[in-house]
C-alpha cells in the first residue's frame, strides 16, 4: 500500500516533468514564430497625412474659414476620432483647439529630440494658409497631429 | 489476468499520450504554417489600405475591390476588419469609418460606397 503510494506519486512527478517540458518547447516555438511573422506594417505617416488633409478641407472647403469654427464638436463632426488614440492640436491666430491626449505631443517633441523611444506615435505637423471668412485676410493654420496605435503598426 | 490488465492500462495510457502529443504537435503546424503562408500579413495590408482609401475618399465616391472569393471586408465601428473564410476572426484596424460608408459584396468584389 505503501510502495503504492510512492509509486503514484513518482508516477504524477514524471508527468507533470513532461507535460512542463511540453509547454516549455510549445512555448518557444510560439515565441519564435510570433516574434518572425508578426511584423507590422506602420502606416501612420500616411493616415497623419491624410487626416490632416481632411481637416483642413473640412474646417475650410475652399480654402475660406471662419474664425468661428474652431470647436470641438466641428473637428468631430469632419471624422470618427477616437481621442485614445490621436492628438490633434490646431491652431490659427489666437484660437487653439485642442482634441485627444496631450502626452502624444510630449512624445513628438521627444522624437524630434531624437530621444531614444521604442514605441512612438507618428507625428505630423502642417502649416495652412487660409483666408478668413469675414475679411479675406491671408492667416495661417499650424496643425500637429499624432497618431499612437502602436499595437497595430510597430 | 492481472498481468494482462497492468499491460492493457499501461497501453492505453501510451496511446493516450501519442494522440494528445500527435494532436499538439498537428495542431502547431497548421498554426505555423498559417503564419507563414502570408495570410496574417495580406489581411493586414488589405486592412490597412481599405483603411486609407476610405479616410481618404470624398463624398459621393465608390470603391470596388476585386479580390480572392474567400476574402471578407466589413466595418465594425469605426474598424475595418478583414476576414479569410467563414470562421477567421479576422485582422481589425481601427480606422475612421462613419455613418455614411456603406461597404457590400457582390461575388469576389467588395463595393465601398461613400455617401
Amino acid at each position: 500500500m505503501r510502495n503504492n503510494k510512492k509509486g503514484q506519486l513518482g508516477h504524477g512527478i514524471t508527468w507533470l516533468w513532461k507535460f512542463l517540458l511540453l509547454v516549455i518547447v510549445l512555448g518557444g516555438v510560439v515565441a519564435v514564430v510570433v516574434s518572425h511573422y508578426s511584423k507590422q506594417l506602420d502606416v501612420r505617416d500616411a493616415e497623419a497625412y491624410i487626416l490632416s488633409e481632411k481637416i483642413v478641407k473640412c474646417l475650410a472647403p475652399n480654402g475660406i474659414i471662419s474664425e468661428t469654427i474652431l470647436k470641438n464638436e466641428t473637428l468631430k463632426n469632419c471624422l470618427p476620432i477616437d481621442e485614445n488614440e490621436l492628438y490633434i492640436n490646431i491652431t490659427m491666430d489666437q484660437n487653439n483647439l485642442e482634441i485627444g491626449k496631450p502626452f502624444l505631443a510630449t512624445l513628438c517633441k521627444a522624437k524630434e529630440q531624437k530621444v531614444a523611444i521604442k514605441f512612438y506615435p507618428a507625428c505630423l505637423e502642417s502649416k495652412y494658409h487660409l483666408l478668413k471668412q469675414t475679411t479675406l485676410e491671408s492667416s495661417t493654420l499650424e496643425m500637429l497631429i499624432a497618431i499612437r496605435k502602436i499595437e497595430k503598426n510597430l | 489476468m492481472l498481468k494482462n490488465k497492468r499491460g492493457f492500462k499501461l497501453g492505453w495510457e501510451f496511446l493516450f499520450n501519442l494522440v494528445f502529443v500527435v494532436m499538439i504537435i498537428i495542431i502547431m503546424v497548421i498554426w505555423i504554417a498559417s503564419q507563414a503562408n502570408g495570410t496574417a500579413m495580406r489581411k493586414q495590408i488589405l486592412a490597412k489600405e481599405v483603411c486609407l482609401l476610405i479616410a481618404e475618399s470624398k463624398a459621393n465616391t465608390t470603391i470596388m475591390l476585386e479580390h480572392n472569393k474567400n476574402i471578407k471586408i466589413e466595418s465594425q465601428g469605426n474598424a475595418i476588419v478583414v476576414k479569410e473564410g467563414d470562421f477567421d476572426k479576422g485582422y481589425i484596424y481601427p480606422c475612421y469609418v462613419q455613418n455614411n460608408t456603406h461597404i457590400s459584396r457582390k461575388d469576389n468584389i467588395t463595393i465601398i460606397e461613400i455617401k
